[in-house]
């Protein structure tokens, strides 16, 4: 009678749900009179003195601010040299914003952040930098409802036309509508894409755009949009300045084929609920694509994409898309890659156990419009979530297997490969207190034509998490080892990885370390080793935190030299929160008032809300079908996808402490970072996705481009992504963390608070 | 006028399960365009359900309007037995009544009802957990002599339901945003 549990529980129904508490910080405080002596004298500052001023007593104020310092130190071959600038790099970030809700439709906010920076590796500039200025108002109460923001704001039209952070300013109108069930918007934006508020001419990178919106319940959601880009080119150059105008229209309707009507395939197939969208989009004036004015000025030309995805009450569900760019379809801002064009057929069936199964059909072509357009033919299937085998009846296998063939040709024949992979990743606890995972990687690429380009690779992973105390210390160590082989036509190289992490807490102490090994025989002699440590220590004192982080990293090649790279970094965080109609700081101490969040009928963090208790976070889980997660100490974790349409590895975090809820965030793997093309659609897929369900993003930090050294930029703080939304029961936050294992990997978080974002370090870290 | 009680007229009880457009249900999963972001309005006050409220006619919630009624609650009391009525219409035709037209999916909600249950299914509320005002506002509907006011709360109930199907019993937990609206005479 498994169908009882599912009454009133469809997913659809359960609408509301309290949240629980979370566990109060004080008791993790201990009650010790020297501590408290040092909390008193560094919490009467004149920060707070002002913060608390009576000027500000109707004001939500946050403040925070990061003094941080750290050493460099790179001795050996200077190709291969981790820091380019050596010596200590001092800088401090800050950052402040009010809001105040003058009534129920009425409210203002503001926000500047920034640096003073005596750092190379912070910013290219000395002294005081402001880099996010952010003003906003919204008045519902007005005859036509508006929102006016200036500063640094989001254009987000639709990713084949604008998507992207401008210093400007954008306005939005929602014209009421006799009947309450239409919606209209209209937007409109202006601003620069330039990256510094302090330098560079706005004119070299110009948006301007103008949207507008409609939802009619019988006919369906539309969007016209128009965007205008000007590159105004620096005197100094001989190129001419370029514009372009893109033009779009967008639409989404949702409808539902009585299938079930059908005698013939009614036993077979039920009524099918189809979102349909699509969007038609025109370019017209100057783009960069190939470098040569006679090819690059006064082009035209159409990007199309169509996408139809069913559900229905099975466990069924389907998705078919296409989309195709001409090769001068190039908007400045869209995320989309010009001159391709792409078919996919998704889909996938959810198993009562909890297992889905996905089968996966691209057809890919990139050079479109060119005499030799090069296509690519992918048959995938994927199978995610708990794997009970009669074979091991007492152990909770949970995992990923993806395999797939992609097959890549020219039209002229002359580049033709082949590449086949199968990659599993399994977790499952194992005896004494041992939950174990395990990793089996097969890549193989024949090169039909040269032969030069074929090669095989073969990784084998095993690792594993235990629970570790030593005195008041609680945490986790993990113990990996990664085998890998790699065969080409002229080299044969072996590799060794043996990995130790681990992470402990101790009421206001919090410690990490990982020590790595990875040692690689080439059978050409040209061996090369890298001997790497991490460590960070935390500790919490009420409003402040102190940091402290190592990294040391030795590297020795046969070939190309050795090299000796250290950082030894110390931090003080200060943060300040003071909710409006309080002229007291919150110090975290306090009840948290209970969060009512929906319960979603697809998988969303924003439904998993911090606060709300483990059990009915589960129950939420276990609704969507989501079981039998991977638990380790302090977390489970679950082998789902939150993003459907990124085929990538993806992992759900549920991050707790006393069964409540701390964290619920989603950890989405890159398919291959040497790809730079693929990582970045990757992360603009995921990304759009996110824009998609929680709008456009309060807060945004861009810095950096996606590269070949995306790894060393994001572990030298050169490359950032971050975008948050505030959510009633804290933020959401969505980037690509620096890790202490130096993975390269998207995570999607939830939580009350996060980390200032100026603090890279922000990734799960007991998530591997 | 002021220190006339207002009387509790009991037959006009009307409730409607609530829910999406309200605050936090996801919208579509891969929109690749921007998706609406309504701005809190005085006419979305009235949202949810799709009753309209004329301004006109909305009364400012103070003891001074409302003399006699306990306002910022519903007592657990009569949200108990709300909820054993609807509970109650599980697995009937009734159900369909009970849920507002905004309620996501509704029609793919019934019918679930048919695919998964048998129809000698019964439910049960087992008990109430916890009950919290979303909103509440006030509107005068009477006419000419007879003053009536509406008081419409919006509240979300969490509780324990219990199935009964051949003898066998399950629970389970659910949470429910309902409107209840309460009719008041002079």
């Amino acid at each position: 009678m498994s169908f009882k549990n599912k009454y009133l529980t469809g997913g659809l129904l359960a609408v509301m749900s309290f949240g629980g508490q979370t566990a109060s910080a004080a008791e993790a405080l201990p009650n010790n009179f020297f501590i408290d002596r040092i909390v008193n004298s560094i919490t009467s500052n004149p920060v707070e003195s002002a913060l608390s001023h009576d000027l500000l007593k109707d004001f939500t104020v946050n403040y925070n601010n990061t003094l941080s310092t750290a050493l460099h130190r790179s001795s050996g071959d200077h190709g291969t040299r981790l820091y380019s600038t050596t010596g200590t790099e001092t800088y401090n970030d800050f950052s402040l914003s009010i809001a105040r809700q003058y009534d129920n439709f009425r409210s203002m906010s503001a926000m500047i952040s920034g640096t003073l920076s005596a750092s190379d590796y912070r910013y290219d500039d000395r002294g005081f930098v402001p880099e996010r200025i952010n003003l906003k108002f919204e008045n519902g109460a007005a005859h036509t409802p508006f929102k006016a923001e200036a500063g640094d704001t989001f254009a987000d039209f639709s990713i084949r036309t604008v998507q992207t952070s401008v210093k400007g300013a954008q306005i939005e109108f929602q014209p009421q509508s006799k009947n309450q069930k239409e919606f209209s918007s209209i937007q409109l934006f202006t601003g620069t894409a330039k990256t510094d508020w302090s330098k560079g001419n706005p004119k070299q990178d110009y948006y301007t755009g103008a949207s507008y919106l409609v939802e009619m319940p019988d006919v369906g959601l539309f969007s016209i949009n128009w965007v205008n880009n000007i590159k105004e080119q620096l005197s100094t150059t001989t190129t001419e300045s370029k514009t372009q105008n893109v033009y779009s229209i967008a639409g989404e309707k949702e409808f539902t084929i009585p299938v079930a009507n059908l005698e013939v395939i009614r036993d077979i197939m039920p009524d099918q609920n189809i979102i349909a969208e699509g969007e038609l989009s025109y370019f017209t004036g100057d783009h960069s694509e190939t470098g040569v004015d006679g090819t690059d000025k006064e082009q035209n030309g159409k990007g199309y994409f169509f996408q139809l995805s069913g559900t229905n009450a099975s466990p069924f569900s389907w998705r078919t898309r296409y989309e195709r760019y001409s090769k001068d379809f190039a908007p400045a801002g869209a995320g989309i890659a010009t001159g391709t064009q792409n078919i996919e057929l998704h889909g996938a069936w959810r198993h009562e156990s909890g297992l889905q199964t996905r089968i996966r059909r691209l057809l890919y072509t990139t050079n479109v419009d060119n005499s030799n357009p090069t296509f690519s033919k992918t048959w995938g299937v994927n199978f995610s979530g708990p794997f009970n085998t009669d074979y091991f009846p007492h152990r909770k296998i949970t995992g990923t297997a993806d395999f797939f063939q992609e097959r890549s040709e020219t039209d002229y024949k002359d580049a033709v490969s082949v590449t086949r992979v199968a990659d599993i990743n399994l977790a499952a606890p194992m005896d004494y207190g041992w939950n174990g995972r395990a990793g089996l990687v097969i890549k193989s690429i024949v090169d039909v034509t040269t032969a030069t380009g074929s090669s095989l690779t073969k990784e084998v992973s095993v690792g594993g998490d235990h629970a570790l105390t030593y005195n008041n210390w609680k945490g986790t160590i993990t113990p990996t080892y990664r085998l890998t082989q790699t065969k080409t036509n002229s080299t044969n190289t072996f590799g060794n990885n043996p990995t130790l992490s681990i992470n402990m807490l101790n009421g206001q102490h919090s410690a990490g370390m990982v020590a790595s090994l990875t040692k690689n025989v080439v059978d050409n002699g040209n061996n090369y080793d890298e001997y790497s440590f991490d460590a960070n220590y935390g500790y919490n004192l009420g409003a402040h935190t102190f940091r402290f982080e190592g990294n040391a990293l030795k590297r020795e090649t046969k070939s190309a030299g050795s090299n000796r790279d250290l950082r030894i970094g110390v931090s003080w965080n200060y943060n300040y929160d003071k909710p409006a109609g309080s002229t007291l700081a919150d110090k975290g101490l306090g009840v948290v008032s209970p969060a009512t969040v929906a319960e979603s009928d697809t998988l969303d963090v924003k439904s998993l809300a911090p606060g709300l208790s483990l059990k009915d976070t589960l129950g939420r889980l276990d609704r969507l079908n989501i079981k039998d997660g991977a638990e380790q100490p302090g977390e489970r974790v679950f082998e789902t996808r939150l993003i459907e349409e990124v085929p990538t590895r993806q992992r759900l975090v549920v991050q707790h402490s006393a069964n409540t809820v701390n964290k619920t965030g989603a950890v989405i793997a890159f398919d291959n970072i040497a790809n730079v093309a693929g990582t970045q659609r990757t992360f603009k897929q995921v990304r759009s996705a996110l824009f998609a369900k929680y709008g456009q993003p309060s807060n945004v930090v861009e810095k950096g481009n996606f590269s070949a050294t995306l790894a060393t930029d994001i572990r030298n703080g050169e490359f950032v992504r971050i975008y948050e939304w505030k959510t009633p029961s804290g933020v959401i936050r969505f980037g690509i963390p620096k890790r202490l294992d130096n993975t390269v990997r998207m995570e999607v978080q939830h939580a009350r608070s996060l980390p200032p974002t100026a603090n890279s370090s922000w990734s799960m870290e007991t998530v591997r | 006028m002021k220190n006339t009680t207002i009387k509790h007229c009991s037959r006009a009880l009307l409730v409607a399960i609530i829910c999406g457009g309200v605050t936090w249900v996801s919208q579509s999963e891969a929109r690749e365009f921007r998706s609406p972001n309504p701005i809190f309005t005085p006419k979305g006050l009235a949202g949810g359900s799709g009753f309209k409220l004329d301004p006109s006619k909305q009364i400012k919630l103070n003891a001074e309007n409302l003399p006699g009624i306990r306002l910022g609650q519903v007592p657990r009391s009569e949200v108990t037995t709300i909820l054993k009525d609807i509970i109650s219409k599980w697995n009937t035709p009734q159900m369909a009544n009970t849920l507002a037209n905004s309620f996501p999916n509704k029609s793919g909600y019934l019918t679930q009802f048919s695919a998964n249950a048998s129809s000698t299914s019964k439910g049960q509320l087992v008990s109430v957990r916890a009950i919290q005002m979303k909103r509440q506002r006030a509107e005068r509907v009477g006419t000419g002599s007879r003053d009536e006011i509406e008081l419409i709360s919006d509240v979300v109930v969490s509780f324990k339901y219990r199935i009964m199907d051949s003898g066998e019993a399950s629970e389970g937990e659910a949470d429910y945003q309902l409107e209840i609206r309460q009719r008041f005479s002079r």
